[in-house]
């Protein structure tokens, strides 16, 4: 179908999804609540592929899966070709549902091992009567095999007897076949060997340009995403930190996504040698106790008093470059992303708030 | 060049299988010289950690056969099973993957490295106390003393191989081989353990065998590097000249494949 640019494919709006820890005592009274996705606003567009990177516990993957519809948020809305999800009515769910599908990390649980490739990929067209009569489902079947690059002589075989790049293939064509207009991709290639992972890569993007597909690319890997994301969404402990376009990894306005780009490892020894490193201190603190005020601030080098009590808003640039970072503008004297390398003191040992907010107090491995 | 730490010529790891055996390692020789950090890459499946645990003695002698294996001083090919176990740790430490699966869910962080100096060392219970407290201060676990009496589980992913970095440097070894030490980490994480290993090295003079498949990892870390594929090495050299000038087709595919996040260019399609 057609659709007018103005009207995004996926929009959230202030998203939350928490969810409720209990335990504890015999009562198994609720004791907590974990901040998965802490207000989260976020678009796609038709034909574009929004990049959302993040490390583990950072609430990447609850997004996607609320996205879908297999976690319930807590509060927002996720509206879906301008219609919010929680005002459609049972039919309108199950048709614009199918508009949005999803391909998971591991390609080996995400396969029911008893069922053949042609009814994995089979039961979807055949639930949403995309195609009627067992004849015309099996040769929709065979089109999608080949349309992810596999034999279509595979589709009587089971999940075993498939290497982990080929499941891969399966798994999207499960997707596929629900004829969608959105693919939730979490984490799709991080399971995979380097160069497999270049291979779904490619046909990952030969899909998107041939059916005019949109992605929510979820991955930890800087590499892929940039490789993949026309916009790129940096997590942190529920929050989004810093939102743009591809200069994103370029030009980072927000502290922590300049550790993260600073701390991921390039394949040139003669870079590597030279980078400024950011090491950051501590880990990821809890997202059932989220700090005070900007949540990156006991990990951030450049915490100054206002990031330990007040939120940090996320702020665009005119170049629709967003960070919510307090001290945006002075990153490139603070944490400047130069590859020169300059001899600098460890700040390891030290207590963050002791430190002079100086470019000395960065580490730096050369 | 004074003799290497460790020298491997033709080793050959056979599996037995119901159809027919498969040659995890053929014919793989080389030296580590004391300091230097050597990175054996390569996907899964190549033969990496297989050429390890062989030299470490972990497979078993069956369908392990070598031309002759050296390390620190001692025919790892001819040592026996309590040989191997005294060098294992005292002057070969190995570090794995996944930390959770390495250390022992029942016993006490504090328990499991002083275990290290008892038997290793044979210190007494104080002073292999006081090391372990050393140990974990000097990986970067902070209030060390508290948590010694501490359980795996109470440990994240990053203090957990900080504790096996402890564990495998405890007696000071001249080999320290790390089995994709950073794999299960987050980056920023991994940068703090890439770090904590570059700076024992520095400290102890260690040789370090790094096992990886990140060709970013090995880029920043290493001074040499082999490269697998299906059991053998296809190509070694200094990390620089491999990097710079791939010889082998493999290898330079697996160079091609890593999408760089620092480039403006597009991967071709």
């Amino acid at each position: 179908m057609i659709l007018t640019k103005k009207v995004p494919l996926l929009e959230l709006i202030d998203l939350k999804v928490h969810f409720p820890v209990s335990g504890g005592s015999f009562l198994n009274r609720t004791t907590g609540t974990v901040r998965a996705v802490d207000g989260i606003s976020l678009r796609i567009m038709p034909g574009q592929t929004l990049g959302l990177v993040g490390e583990s516990g950072c609430g990447k993957s609850t997004l996607g899966r609320a996205v879908v519809g297999l976690a319930k948020p807590t509060s927002g809305a996720v509206v879906i070709r301008g219609k919010n999800v929680d005002n459609m009515t049972a039919a309108e769910k199950a048709s614009e549902r199918r508009r949005v599908q999803m391909i998971f990390q591991d390609p080996y649980a995400s396969l029911n091992p008893r069922m053949t490739i042609g009814d994995i990929i089979g039961e979807p067209v055949m639930l949403h009567g995309l195609r009627s009569g067992k004849l015309a489902v099996q040769a929709r079947v065979k089109e999608l095999l080949e349309l992810v690059e596999l034999s279509p002589s595979y589709a009587d075989r089971y999940p075993h007897e498939f290497s982990g790049g080929q499941r891969q293939r399966v798994g999207i064509a499960r997707a596929l076949a629900c004829e969608p207009d959105l693919i939730v991709c979490d984490e799709p290639v991080s399971a995979l060997d380097v160069s497999i992972q270049a291979q779904v890569m490619r046909l990952l993007m030969r899909l998107q340009k041939d059916l005019g597909l949109s992605y929510l690319f979820i991955a930890h890997g800087l590499g892929v995403v940039k490789q993949i994301s026309d916009e790129i969404a940096v997590m942190y402990l529920g929050k989004l930190v810093e939102h743009g376009g591809r200069q994103v990894f370029q030009h980072p306005r927000h502290a922590y996504t300049r550790a993260l780009v600073s701390a991921a490892p390039i394949p040139d020894p003669k870079i590597e040698r030279q980078r400024r490193r950011i090491i950051l201190t501590g880990d990821l603190p809890s997202p059932m106790n989220p700090p005070s005020g900007c949540r990156f601030q006991t990990r951030c080098p450049i915490a100054i008093d206002r990031c330990r009590t007040e939120p940090p808003p996320m702020h665009y640039a005119a170049n629709n470059h967003g960070a919510a970072c307090w001290r945006t503008d002075e990153l490139d004297v603070l944490m400047p992303m130069a590859m020169k390398p300059v001899p600098m003191a460890t700040m390891t040992a030290m207590p963050l708030a002791s430190i002079p907010a100086t470019p000395q107090q960065l580490t730096d491995i050369g | 060049m004074t003799d290497p730490l460790l020298s491997i010529r033709n080793l050959a790891v056979r599996f037995r299988g119901e159809r027919g055996d498969t040659m995890a390692v053929d014919g793989v020789s080389f030296d580590l010289h004391a300091g230097e950090t050597l990175a054996i890459v390569g996907e899964s499946g190549s033969g990496k950690s297989v050429t390890m645990l062989a030299v470490m003695g972990l497979l078993g002698k069956a369908g392990v056969s070598a031309d002759s294996i050296f390390g620190c001083g001692h025919d790892l090919l001819k040592a026996s099973d309590v040989e191997m176990r005294a060098i294992r740790g005292r002057q070969i430490g190995m570090i794995f993957q996944d930390p959770m699966t390495s250390l022992n869910p029942v016993l006490t962080i504090g328990r499991q490295l002083t275990e290290m100096f008892e038997i290793h060392l044979g210190l007494s219970g104080a002073a292999s106390r006081k090391g372990a407290i050393d140990l974990l201060k000097l990986v970067g676990v902070p209030s060390a003393e508290t948590r010694l009496k501490d359980y795996p589980h109470q440990f994240s992913g990053g203090m957990r191989q900080r504790v096996m970095i402890a564990m495998a440097v405890a007696c000071k070894p001249q080999i320290l081989i790390a089995d994709e030490p950073t794999t299960a980490l987050d980056v920023t994480i991994q940068a703090q353990i890439l770090d904590i290993l570059s700076g024992l090295q520095r400290e102890f003079g260690m040789a370090m065998i790094m096992i990886s498949h990140d060709l970013g990892v090995v880029a920043g870390i290493a001074d040499r590097m082999l490269v697998m594929h299906s059991g053998r090495i296809v190509e070694q050299g200094l990390v620089d000249d491999v990097f710079a000038a791939p010889k082998m087709p493999y290898t330079r595919s697996l160079l091609a494949a890593v999408p760089r996040f620092d480039l403006e260019t597009e991967m071709t399609r």
